[in-house]
């Protein structure tokens, strides 16, 4: 009998959907938030606090944060805080000077950095990562 | 709280390191050895262009 030299691919069995979504979806939602879901308390201490600090800030409503500014994904990444800031109004016209562009720059990072944040929980939940 | 260009730049580095360190590395000494890492890198970096833009505009 011959011996089968081909050597099947040894597959992961897929993670079912329910035991990374909430976590993925918390960690959207508030950053860190994924993290103390998953008992990483440590961690997602250090990134709730990075989350306080970039604040959230966009033009004054969704479709117009979108023309403005190319970010528009990336601040929605920063999740509630974002969402809450602009529905009660803590948001303000663009405005020219090297402050404010500061500020652009740091809220988009921070959206980004939550996306990282999102995909830690996510390897965490699914057992990737300790 | 208006903050200088060093002050941004020093922050911005900093939680930038914090979060790359957290979700690129298994322990927590690696961890703390990128976070640093990265940070010096920003720091000397902000350092570096500065002078390299100040020069160049002579």
């Amino acid at each position: 009998m011959a011996v089968s030299t081909t050597t099947q691919a040894e597959k992961a069995p897929p993670v079912p959907v329910a035991s990374w979504i909430g976590p993925v979806a918390a960690a959207w939602l508030v950053p860190g938030a994924g993290h103390f879901l998953l008992k990483k308390t440590g961690r997602g201490m250090l990134l709730f606090m990075r989350g306080t600090m970039f604040k959230p800030e966009a033009g004054p409503d969704y479709l117009t944060s979108l023309i403005n500014y190319g970010g528009f994904v990336s601040n929605l990444a920063s999740g509630a805080m974002y969402l809450l800031s602009t529905m009660f109004g803590y948001n303000q016209p663009d405005l020219p000077g090297p402050v404010h562009d500061y500020g652009t720059k740091f809220l988009v990072t921070a959206g980004l950095l939550n996306v990282l944040a999102m995909v830690d929980a996510y390897e965490i939940a699914i057992g990737k990562k300790d | 709280m208006t903050l200088s260009h060093f002050e941004a730049a020093f922050l911005f580095a900093l939680f930038v390191s914090v979060v790359m360190s957290i979700t690129t590395k298994k322990s927590n000494k690696e961890r703390l050895n990128y976070g640093v890492y990265c940070f010096v890198c920003f720091i000397v970096a902000v350092f570096g262009i500065g002078w390299a833009m100040k020069l160049g505009h002579g």
